[in-house]
């Protein structure tokens, strides 16, 4: 009995774990859209990190 | 790994600040001075003198060009990293207790104090990036908590869409500082707000407090995303940035409140928690008194922690560090 209550409350601990990281994720990649999308309309969009090698020739 | 001690303060670690690259490693202290140091070995590289108090804050700019400083002589340094040079004072009716340069480097806030007769303020300066050019004396807005708590702690949001300020009754402003409009007001904490860092993108921050608590918040609506219990009153907080999806707290009771047992427990560990989970994952220790301020290298592989004992203690990680996984 005390090993299956251990395996119960074990399942139910991943099972919250699990729940809270994809509700982590879930949060992050909705705001880096939203962030993206405001740097967009912005004009500050981020400069690619080889800065200055792929630069646009007008 | 054995942690690299930086010995060069003489009174306690007030802020330390890694440049974006993470080369540098920028600390102040109640001795009146700043200095550089590289991060990878501890040796120093300048000293920034000037200041006739306690130099209570410390930011550097995206290109670690500029070094800005906050002091108890109520006034902020801007220096030239590089040489030491002082670029300008701007001065106030009382002390300095925060700066931060804005996302996009082009201004910078300080947070003064509140004293008789002078309401505390975040005032926002322009800044010239150009180390040989002039800087204005002209504030481009003074922010007061009108009628409310003072601010101790402050930063800029994504974008530099709002300036976030922590107070000392534990509550959080959210402020639209080009209309000098108060958005939103919460009291999430018990306690005076004693750090407040943001995340790489600055969507988020946590906020640490002597509640003993910290918490993430969302940038955007402060929504409270996260919260970090602890057993000790809070100094500063960090947000690991890469690796690991931690956050590290540190703190500890202050000189004038530590009793024999509470030091023998030892609470001047550095906590590190699972930042998701919420759940404490280990502990560091070293400091011989409170740890005053914590901050992590922009690529995660290493801390430093800045203690009331006058040390900075730089931490890189060990193997085990980048392989620790947490069952899910």
């Amino acid at each position: 009995d005390d090993l299956a209550m251990g395996d119960a409350s074990a399942a139910k601990l991943h099972a919250e774990r699990r729940k809270a990281v994809e509700e982590w994720y879930g949060w992050r990649k909705a705001t880096e859209r939203k962030l993206q999308e405001d740097r967009k309309a912005l004009g500050k969009e981020l400069q690619a990190t080889d800065d200055g090698k792929s630069e646009a020739v007008e | 790994m054995r942690p690299i001690l930086l010995q060069g303060h003489t009174r306690s670690l007030t802020q330390i600040k890694y440049n974006r690259e993470g080369d540098l490693l920028f600390s102040c202290s109640k001795d009146k001075v700043a200095n550089v140091w590289y991060s990878h070995n501890g040796e120093r590289l300048g000293t920034y003198t000037g200041h006739q108090g306690a130099v209570w804050t410390i930011d550097v700019n995206a290109s670690s060009t500029l070094l800005v400083t906050g002091s108890a002589d109520n006034s902020c340094k801007l220096w030239e990293v590089q040489t030491g040079r002082c670029l300008k004072t701007w001065e106030f009716n009382t002390a300095v207790k925060r700066v931060e340069f804005s996302e996009d480097n082009s201004m910078v806030l300080c947070v003064t104090e509140e004293r008789m007769g002078f309401a505390g303020t975040v005032t926002v300066y322009p800044v010239n990036n150009d180390v040989n050019g002039k800087q204005s004396d002209t504030p481009i807005v003074t922010i007061t908590n009108k009628g409310g708590s003072k601010a101790v702690v402050a930063g800029w949001t994504c974008l530099d869409k709002y300036i976030i300020t922590g107070h000392e009754d534990g509550s959080i402003c959210q402020w639209d500082w080009k209309t000098n409009e108060k958005v939103k007001a919460i009291t999430p904490h018990e306690g005076v707000l004693s750090d407040m860092q943001f995340s790489p993108d600055r969507t988020y921050f946590i906020t640490a407090s002597k509640d003993k608590i910290a918490k993430i918040f969302d940038s955007m609506t402060l929504d409270i995303k996260k919260t970090y219990v602890s057993d000790t009153p809070l100094n500063s907080a960090a947000i690991t940035p890469k690796h690991q999806e931690f956050v590290v707290l540190g703190g500890g009771q202050d000189a004038m409140n530590v009793t024999t047992t509470s030091a023998r427990q030892g609470k001047f560990e550095s906590r590190f928690y699972h930042k998701i989970l919420e759940e404490e994952v280990g502990r560091v220790r070293g400091h011989f008194g409170p740890i005053n301020t914590i901050a992590v290298h922009p690529d995660g592989t290493s801390y430093s922690s800045g203690g009331e004992d006058g040390y900075v203690r730089v931490h890189h990680f060990d193997p085990d560090y980048f392989t620790f996984k947490l069952e899910i």
